[in-house]
């Protein structure tokens, strides 16, 4: 107990005037007093503890809160400067001219200014070209709100001159100045005389202070009215980081600009290769033309040369038939004057028989006459039901004695078997005889050769020049159609392995230049191909033989 | 159902009460004992079962009852509730898990009664509280009543549970009651307020808690409690400045750590060890990684107040009359409230004027708000009896 309690309890106990009942009633509220007084005690105790603890608490989640305040406002202020960076990074990248350099100084200035930093007078960058002692200066007059471009000489101040030396020394270099009183007047004097952009502010500016990062060749800069805090100077730092990429797209931009003036010069070289190729074509085009139609024109020649020959025997027989014809006439009068009717009569039977013969070589002219017709009558390119064996026998004629009458030396021995069970199949009889004539006439012409060089040979041996031609037809067989065959076979030199894949190409002939167009073949594989779907096929042992065989479908 | 409370500070003296309790013409069939020294627990078993009656036993540093806070060695409250209406089972886990030790009981619980409900102790402050919840959960559902305290003396944490026929300092003690005879109600209320800001457990294991913030746990704590108050200034010798605590140093309790959750009521977990080796805490419960807490400061001196108005509350609208309440009160709660202590017992005990019977425990179970029962610490967790 309290001692002063007990104190007041042990004088109760002893008085001896108080009652015993008012004694209890007294110790008993010494007791209860004791208690609350304990109790109070305790509350003190306790709220005293309480408080040292709490007070250690709040200060330390005071201290916590705050550091945990400044780490959020630095990462406020972080993040601020991470999207200013970021909206320039934007502006990089939308970059599309050389000149959206000067929008970058721009953006710059604004995120610069948004973040605090005041009293900016400009931004600008500098492209360092030290083999010409200038840089390529872009700038963006914040007061101003204008944008320069200019290209400084920097050879013709020091102040330049000492910042494009100290840019030149490579990226991450720092340069800054401060200028005011005469030197800030004599600058701005400077700047008068040149085609820099002279700021009127200078006049009332108390400094001027520039600040340059390098990047390489290039430097980010701002000048300002006042000197910039530390933190501002390692901001532009950062805002230097950033516009290397405006940099780069600068560079890259400068890149196509330079491939896109080259790629229009290319562009009017190709379209001029292009007219010249075209032209080419056109003149090709129309030699082509001119080619096929002398090759038309030779087969039309040679097929001439045929037809002459052809006309010209009946033509000789009515020329001899009818003047022997009128000699006899003259015999017959003499007899009737004579009156020898019988004799008369004799020789009437001859002048009969004469004229039955001139009329029959007559006819035969106009059949030929009408043939050479129907050859140069415009080929419509229909099919028609025709005697193959009759067509080659035709040809046969008329290419030999194309030949013939072009070379009277010309002499060849021609075998023709013909298959008689072919009968009529359906082609385009023009162009299958233009393939026909085209086939014989290099056979001949083959056959030819290897005599004339055989007559000419210091050795000569027996050569009998033949040509033959058959035709022969395959019966349809088990999923496989009928066939007609026209084997053209000459016993001239043959083909040598080397050229044979080319024979059937355009142009190409082996012909001395002028006695072929080298479209022969290549008409004739055409016609049979793409004409009548059939195949051209050629055999040949050099020195020995060559056989074509052009295989018709019977539909 | 009738029921008395008495004490005595020897087994004879108990045995001679008791006798003359009985000779008046009370048949008790149910007790529930506290003592302060564990080596008495055995022979006033052997007494008890000489009267038939059914032992609830638990050791604690302090009991109390009604009448307020007991000096006396032994305390016990009599009933005569029908004997089948209850069951007594102790689970040891020592050699085997506290889940299922309470799992088992949970199903023992199940098997004899419909709607069971559960008064249980458990020695051993090291086990898992949570374990134990869940442990009974799984066998009789989510919404179990489980209400409770851990027993033993927190100047050194040794503690016994024991029943008519055994006895364990490490095992699960549990009185189950059938709910649809006796109606139990209780409440655990705590009054530890939130302070500071809001800290993350980095590294923990079971109760055990490395890092908080990825700082060595117990230097968070010193930094934020200050450094006296990290010491138990209660229940160790008192360390000065120059003296250099080492191996398991207990702490104050009084300043528990409020762990949040998504229910809004904190769970909170004292202080209980520093392991000066790492300087790693144990915490009264289980806790793990990415758990968030807060600091808290101990109540006002009006949670008293609050604490005895939930027993009004419930007398208001639930239950007019008792006939037994037991309260299971956080040991912080005596350390920080003092002499006050006695005004939240006697305030408990005052609302029914019914026999009541406490200890302070080293943990709690019971519901803190509608949720379901859990594991607490700071608490003061009551339950009241009600034969219907």
């Amino acid at each position: 107990m309290n001692q002063h309690l007990q104190k007041i309890q042990d004088i109760i106990e002893q008085n001896e005037k108080l009652s015993p009942d008012e004694k209890n009633i007294l110790i008993n509220a010494a007791k209860n007093l004791h208690k609350e007084l304990e109790i109070i005690s305790f509350k003190l105790d306790r709220t005293e503890k309480v408080k040292r603890t709490t007070a250690i608490l709040l200060e330390e989640t005071i201290e916590e809160l705050e550091q945990k305040r400044k780490a959020v406002e630095s990462q406020n202020r972080d993040l601020e400067i991470e999207s200013s960076l970021e909206r320039v990074r934007t502006a990089a990248m939308a970059m599309n001219k050389r000149d959206d350099m000067l929008e970058i100084c721009v953006i710059i200035s604004q995120q610069l200014q948004a973040l605090g930093v005041h009293e900016i007078r400009n931004v600008q960058t500098a492209i360092v070209y030290e083999s010409k002692h200038s840089y390529l200066n872009f700038e963006y007059y914040v007061k101003h709100a204008k944008t320069v471009i200019t290209e400084v000489d920097y050879a013709a101040h020091p102040l330049q001159e000492a910042f494009c030396k100290q840019m030149l020394k490579g990226p991450n270099e720092f340069f800054s100045r401060s200028l005011s009183g005469k030197e800030l007047e004599e600058w701005y004097a400077h700047q008068q005389t040149t085609n820099q952009f002279a700021d009127i502010f200078l006049t009332s500016a108390a400094s001027l202070n520039y600040y340059w990062y390098s990047l390489g060749p290039v430097a980010l800069g701002v000048s300002t009215y006042a000197a910039l805090q530390e933190e501002e100077i390692t901001l532009l730092k950062r805002f230097s980081n950033v516009f290397e990429l405006s940099y780069r797209r600068f560079l890259d931009i400068e890149k196509a600009e330079a491939q896109a003036q080259q790629a229009s010069l290319d562009l009017i070289a190709i379209k001029e290769a292009k007219q010249n190729a075209e032209d080419a074509l056109t003149k090709l085009k129309a030699t082509q033309n001119q080619l096929i139609q002398s090759e038309k024109m030779a087969s039309l020649g040679e097929l001439t040369a045929g037809i002459a020959h052809e006309i010209q025997n009946p033509l000789n027989f009515v020329n001899n038939f009818s003047e022997v014809s009128n000699e006899l006439i003259d015999e017959m009068n003499e007899e009737l004057n004579k009156g020898d009717i019988e004799e008369a009569k004799a020789i009437s039977k001859d002048i009969k028989q004469n004229l039955e013969k001139i009329n029959y070589h007559g006819k035969r002219a106009d059949a030929i006459v009408k043939g050479m017709l129907q050859h140069s009558r415009k080929n419509n390119g229909q099919k028609e039901h025709t005697d193959i064996n009759a067509l080659c026998e035709e040809y046969v004629r008329l290419s030999y004695h194309g030949l013939r009458a072009k070379d009277k030396f010309f002499n060849a021995t021609i075998k023709t078997t013909f298959d008689s069970t072919i009968g009529k199949i359906n082609i385009i009889p023009q162009d299958m005889g233009r393939v026909i004539m085209n086939l014989l006439t290099n056979a001949f012409y083959a056959v030819n050769e290897k005599a004339r060089l055989n007559a000419k040979s210091s050795q000569p041996v027996a050569y009998e020049p033949t040509v033959s031609i058959n035709t022969h037809s395959l019966p349809p067989r088990r999923g496989v159609g009928g066939e007609v065959h026209i084997t053209v076979t000459d016993n001239g030199n043959g083909i040598p392995d080397s050229i044979k894949e080319k024979i059937f190409q355009p142009f190409f002939t082996t012909k001395p230049t002028g006695e072929g167009t080298g479209l022969g073949l290549s008409l004739s594989y055409d016609i049979v191909t793409k004409g009548h779907g059939g195949a051209i096929l050629v055999q040949s042992e050099p020195g020995k033989y060559t056989q074509f065989t052009v295989q018709l479908p019977i539909p | 159902m009738t029921s008395k409370t008495f004490s005595a500070n020897s087994v004879e003296a108990i045995q001679t009460a008791l006798t003359h309790i009985i000779k008046d013409g009370f048949k008790p069939t149910l007790s529930i004992i506290t003592i302060t020294n564990i080596e008495l627990a055995a022979a006033l078993c052997s007494i008890f079962n000489d009267y038939n009656i059914a032992v609830f036993g638990v050791s604690s540093s302090k009991k109390f009852t009604e009448q307020g806070i007991e000096s006396d060695e032994i305390v016990v409250m009599l009933m005569d509730m029908n004997p089948a209406y209850f069951k007594i089972v102790l689970n040891d886990y020592t050699q085997s898990s506290v889940y299922d030790a309470a799992r088992s009981a949970g199903a023992i619980g199940k098997k004899f009664f419909t709607d069971p409900g559960f008064i249980i102790s458990a020695a051993d402050f090291k086990m898992s509280g949570e374990e134990i919840i869940e442990g009974f959960m799984s066998a009789a559902g989510n919404d179990v009543t489980v209400m409770g305290g851990v027993a033993g003396n927190p100047a050194d944490f040794s503690g016994i549970i024991f029943t008519n026929n055994a006895s364990s300092t490490g095992g699960l003690l549990a009185l189950i009651i059938d709910k649809e005879k006796i109606n139990i109600k209780g409440m655990a209320v705590s009054g530890w307020k939130p302070s500071g800001t809001e800290k993350q457990i980095t590294e923990s294991e079971g109760a055990w808690v490395f890092t908080i913030d990825n700082e060595p746990a117990m230097n968070v704590i010193q930094k934020y409690l200050g450094k006296e108050i990290t010491f138990n200034s209660v229940y160790t010798a008192a360390i000065d400045d120059t003296t250099q605590p080492s191996g398991l140093v207990p702490l104050d309790s009084g300043y528990p750590l409020q762990f949040q959750r998504a229910s809004g009521s904190p769970l909170i977990r004292p202080v209980v060890l520093w392991n000066t080796a790492n300087n790693s805490v144990m915490v009264g419960g289980n806790v793990r990684p990415t758990d968030k807490f807060r600091f808290s400061l101990p109540p006002d001196f009006d949670v008293i107040d609050a604490v005895v108005n939930t027993t009004k509350n419930i007398k208001e609208k639930e239950m007019n009359d008792v006939d037994a309440l037991i309260v299971f009160s956080c040991v912080g709660r005596l350390s920080s409230f003092g002499p006050m202590i006695s005004s939240e017992i006697e305030g408990l005990a005052s609302t029914w004027n019914k026999p009541m019977i406490g200890f302070f425990s080293l943990g709690e179970f019971g519901k803190l708000d509608d949720g379901h029962c859990e594991f607490h610490g700071t608490t003061v967790s009551w339950v009241a009896l009600k034969e219907k």
